[in-house]
């Protein structure tokens, strides 16, 4: 039994007592169940990853290269008032290493010069290509002209349209594009040189059943970037910039990989994803009017798949990755929280019928629990395990030893299974990092449950709330989701 | 006779190219990557050539070749790959590559249009 | 409730962070050992390196540089042997025979052998893409047998060195591969094909055959390969098999092929092809079309044109303009 202070015994104690020990076992319970659902996770991920690495000696680069059945990519850049970066970025999309690729700019609109940027730079004349996205996507923005540069050997198109934000944007620039595979990329992400070609290696392999792929990301603070090239890998230095690092490691390295070893990956990030571009039309692309876009889209074609009966395969590659700035400071940190969760709560109750639903076979019986139990419910979790310690030791119902050690648990979880995956991460991926940088990590895994996670879990609670309460998107003169005040 | 500039990080391919280099008389400086290569680049002015070779991480030798023909640079510029297609020499040839040689290479013939790029002008 | 006693909490606490604690440990001291055996390794690099260099660049015969490396024994001869294998995957000409005669002169084959039949994936892996780099004549039993290899890596490097042995088992043994679970990828395979079929006619009658294979996944390797090799030939057997096989996957793999060895006789395959539910297999057999030459695909194309496919669109406005007619000079 547990030990109880020698209190008053009024009404109002009584009262805290049992509702603090009501509350306080299921909170204890949810910690230690979702640290073992990502403890399983994490080794999946790490078995997948091994896996992977194994093939990857295998195969040479400079194979895939010139293969025999090298499969089409179209780049596609959104682009809103960039006229500072966005000849660098359609370089940078122009020199990348892939033996057959298109680079779509797609100017959503821009107040500022990019358009004409972009024709003095590359010479654009108008082109005979059109926008056609058939029958199950429709575009908002009109079409105001498609250019190509006057030199048919730069595999550029320029698409002008009307601003209408950049999932409309982007679906634009799908309707357009002609090749076989479509990635999307941001201006300030940065690719490893062989990221597309590694990312492609599923499709070269089953072309007809991988629908899909994600890469890895990874965040670019504390990297040292040269003409658009990460040449050294590091160890941001601001605190809130470190634990994100630790944060994505955990997340994408061996979450996303477990959950391919599964067959259950619900989400390839708009970061770094690699479509088939046919599959694309078919579900209609990007919503517009969706926060999560990313999410919505990958369940979008896995339902699309289910409900075709089609052999499908949706995948996580380990090894590619693309280097993006996460945010240094709290207020961006803030906005970008809560918009996740809030898209996160947006895209699940939109797809609600899938949930628990056996026609959707893994995706419905297992990632979709997951991702409503342990992703949406967490930051309320978190908040009334802070709640309840917090009362636990002011109120001083409960023994305070007992209290600190329960949270001592719940913590040691958390900080096992993060450490864990550095060195899974460290092991499998043969990373170079210095042992200062994986002291750094680890000393990352401790620190951020003093605060970092509540107040992230805040942030999220936040953005579920604002959803709920049925707040609808900025519309007007959309800006790109980013880091960028708006 | 001439400077030249060694860029791989392949330490066999950078031993092998500049003992070859070396041995027909010429003064060799290497680098490790690209970065390094630029710096060596901003300190001495002397280069005479450039030995590149193409897949190397970071910034490949393709990037390499591009910012500096981007910053003027005229540098006589021979690149070593693996890959042979011919959309990659391309691509090469675009960003400002002056001449090809695939690997696996022969030792003599590398020294060979190396003094032939070398006398060209 | 009354399960969670304090004792068990308390037990639990201090399992937990002990484990924590032999984590991090763990993870220094991996990685302690991990930069010490590579430093090291290094170091010896550092030293091995420059003679193998001189020696495959030398010119006239060094008998003391030679016997130096030939004796090279412990981890230091290791590093020879790995700067050797190293040099001989980069270099062409006479400095090759040299190195090889080197290696042999080191005992290196027999110890391949030896270690190609370890019970360690890492070490027959290693072992054999070392035999596959000397392509020794009598090495050729040894690495196409170890195509059948348990471990998808220790077969995919066997069916890549077994392309320096050319011909009708080498193919055999390469397409054995794809058939069951096929965790060996399509695209080793293919690349050791195309360069058995350049090489050997044998090979390439194998090739051929296998376009009719029973599985799935041959027959799409071998319709992949047979459009590298651009025997314009097999354009009706790849036709064949665009408009009749079951499979889609072999579909495509006949469609890409036929952009590169397509004929007129191919194009009503091809126009069927773009009529294909899975949109790969539109995309590449119009493509494959768009490769021809104009006057033969005009009717096709029109139609194509025609059907409203948002898949296909794109391609046929990329095409550049045809020539108009009174542009004649």
């Amino acid at each position: 039994m547990i030990e109880l202070l020698d209190l008053t015994g009024t009404t109002a104690h009584q009262v805290v007592r049992t509702v603090l020990i009501w509350t306080a076992w299921p909170t204890l319970a949810y910690f230690v169940a979702i640290n073992a659902v990502y403890l399983c996770l994490v080794l999946l991920g790490f078995a997948d990853t091994r896996r992977s690495a194994a093939r990857r000696s295998v195969l040479d680069l400079a194979e895939t290269a010139t293969s025999p059945v090298s499969l089409g990519l179209t780049v596609i850049l959104p682009a809103y008032n960039e006229s500072a970066v966005i000849i660098e970025s359609v370089r940078s999309a122009l020199a990348l290493d892939y033996p057959d690729h298109e680079v779509v700019v797609v100017n959503d609109g821009s107040t500022d010069p990019t358009l004409a940027v972009l024709r003095e730079t590359f010479d654009l004349v108008e082109s005979r290509r059109v926008v056609d996205t058939g029958p199950h996507l429709e575009i908002r923005g009109r079409v105001r002209g498609v250019l190509e540069p006057r030199d048919p050997s730069i595999p550029l198109v320029v698409l002008d349209t009307e601003n209408s934000g950049r999932s409309d944007a982007v679906n634009a620039g799908i309707g357009l594009a002609a090749k076989d595979l479509v990635v999307i990329m941001d201006s300030d992400s940065v690719m490893d040189p062989d990221a597309l070609l590694l990312a492609v290696q599923p499709f070269l392999d089953d072309p007809l059943r991988v629908v899909a792929a994600g890469g890895n990301i990874r965040a670019v603070n504390g990297s040292r970037v040269v003409a658009g090239r990460v040449t050294a890998e590091g160890m941001p230095r601001p605190w809130l910039a470190r634990f994100q690092v630790v944060e994505y490691l955990r997340a994408f390295s061996l979450g996303r990989a477990g959950w391919s070893r599964l067959g259950a990956l619900l989400l390839i990030s708009g970061a770094f994803g690699v479509y088939r571009r046919d599959v694309l039309l078919a579900v209609g692309a990007l919503d517009p009017d969706t926060i999560g876009e990313d999410f919505e889209l990958t369940l979008k074609v896995h339902r699309w798949c289910r409900r075709r009966r089609r052999d499908y395969r949706v995948v996580y590659v380990s090894e590619p990755t693309c280097w993006t700035e996460v945010p240094s400071t709290l207020a961006v940190l803030h906005r970008q929280r809560a918009r996740w969760h809030r898209g996160l709560w947006e895209v699940l109750w939109k797809y609600r019928g899938m949930l628990l639903n056996p026609r959707y076979g893994r995706i419905g019986m297992l990632g979709l629990p997951y991702y409503w139990l342990f992703e949406l419910l967490a930051p309320l979790f978190e908040v009334l395990g802070a709640v309840i310690i917090l009362a636990a030791l002011l109120t001083g119902a409960v023994n305070a030893t007992m209290t600190l050690a329960l949270l001592g648990v719940a913590i040691g979880c958390g900080v096992l299974v993060t450490i864990l995956s550095v060195l899974l991460e460290e092991i499998s991926l043969r990373r170079a990092s210095t042992a200062g940088d994986l002291l750094l990590m680890m000393g990352c895994a401790l620190l951020e449950n003093l605060g970092y996670r509540q107040l992230t879990a805040v942030w999220r609670l936040q953005g579920w709330w604002q959803a709920v309460r049925g707040r609808t998107a900025v519309w007007g003169e959309m800006t790109r989701s980013g880091f960028d005040a708006s | 006779m001439a400077h030249i500039l060694v860029v791989d990080d392949d330490p066999d391919i950078v031993e092998l190219v500049s003992l070859k280099l070396r041995a027909g008389g010429h003064e060799v400086t290497v680098a490790g990557s690209g970065e390094a290569a630029r710096d060596v680049l901003a300190s001495r002015r002397d280069v005479d050539l450039a030995v590149v070779d193409h897949m190397m991480p970071g910034m490949t030798g393709v990037d390499l070749v591009r910012a500096l023909r981007a910053e003027g640079s005229q540098l006589r510029i021979l690149m070593l790959t693996a890959r042979s297609q011919e959309r990659d020499l391309e691509n090469g040839f675009t960003a400002g590559v002056d001449d090809y040689m695939t690997k696996p290479f022969s030792p003599r013939e590398l020294a060979a249009r190396v003094g032939a790029m070398l006398a060209r002008r | 409730m009354t399960l969670l006693t304090p004792h068990l909490i308390l037990v639990a606490l201090a399992a937990l962070w002990t484990l924590i604690a032999a984590t991090v440990l763990l993870i220094l001291l991996s990685h302690a050992l991990r930069r010490g055996r590579s430093r090291h390794r290094e170091e010896l690099d550092r030293r091995a390196r420059p003679l193998v260099v001189r020696f495959a660049l030398a010119e006239e015969d060094d008998p003391a540089l030679e016997g130096t490396l030939a004796r090279a024994s412990g981890a230091f001869g290791d590093r020879v042997d790995e700067r050797l294998l190293s040099v001989l995957e980069t270099l062409r000409g006479d400095s090759r025979e040299r190195i090889v005669a080197l290696l042999v002169d080191r005992g290196h084959p027999p110890r391949l052998r030896r270690r190609a039949r370890s019970r360690r994936t890492t070490v027959r892996a290693a072992a054999l893409r070392r035999l596959g780099q000397l392509a020794l004549p009598t090495d050729e039993d040894l690495i196409r047998g170890a195509t059948a290899d348990p471990s998808p890596v220790v077969a995919a490097i066997a069916i890549r060195a077994a392309a320096s042995y050319p011909g009708r088992a080498s193919v055999a043994a390469a397409l054995e591969r794809l058939r069951g679970r096929g965790e060996v990828p399509a695209l080793v395979v293919v690349t050791s094909l195309i360069a058995q079929g350049a090489a050997s006619a044998d090979a390439l009658a194998a090739i051929r055959e296998g376009l009719v294979d029973p599985s799935s996944r041959v027959r799409a390797a071998c319709a992949q390969t047979l459009g590298e090799l651009t025997s314009t030939a097999d354009a009706a057997a790849l036709g064949r098999l665009l408009r009749r096989d079951p499979t889609p996957g072999v579909q495509l793999a006949a469609a890409t092929a036929l952009e590169r060895v397509g004929r007129a006789s191919a194009v009503p395959a091809l126009l069927d092809g773009t009529r294909s539910p899975w949109g790969p297999v539109r995309t590449h057999s119009l493509l494959a079309l768009l490769a021809l030459p104009r006057e033969v695909t005009a009717a096709a194309l029109a139609e194509v044109a025609r059907r409203p496919d948002p898949l296909l669109t794109p391609l046929l406005a990329a095409q550049p303009a045809p020539p108009s007619p009174e542009a004649h000079p």
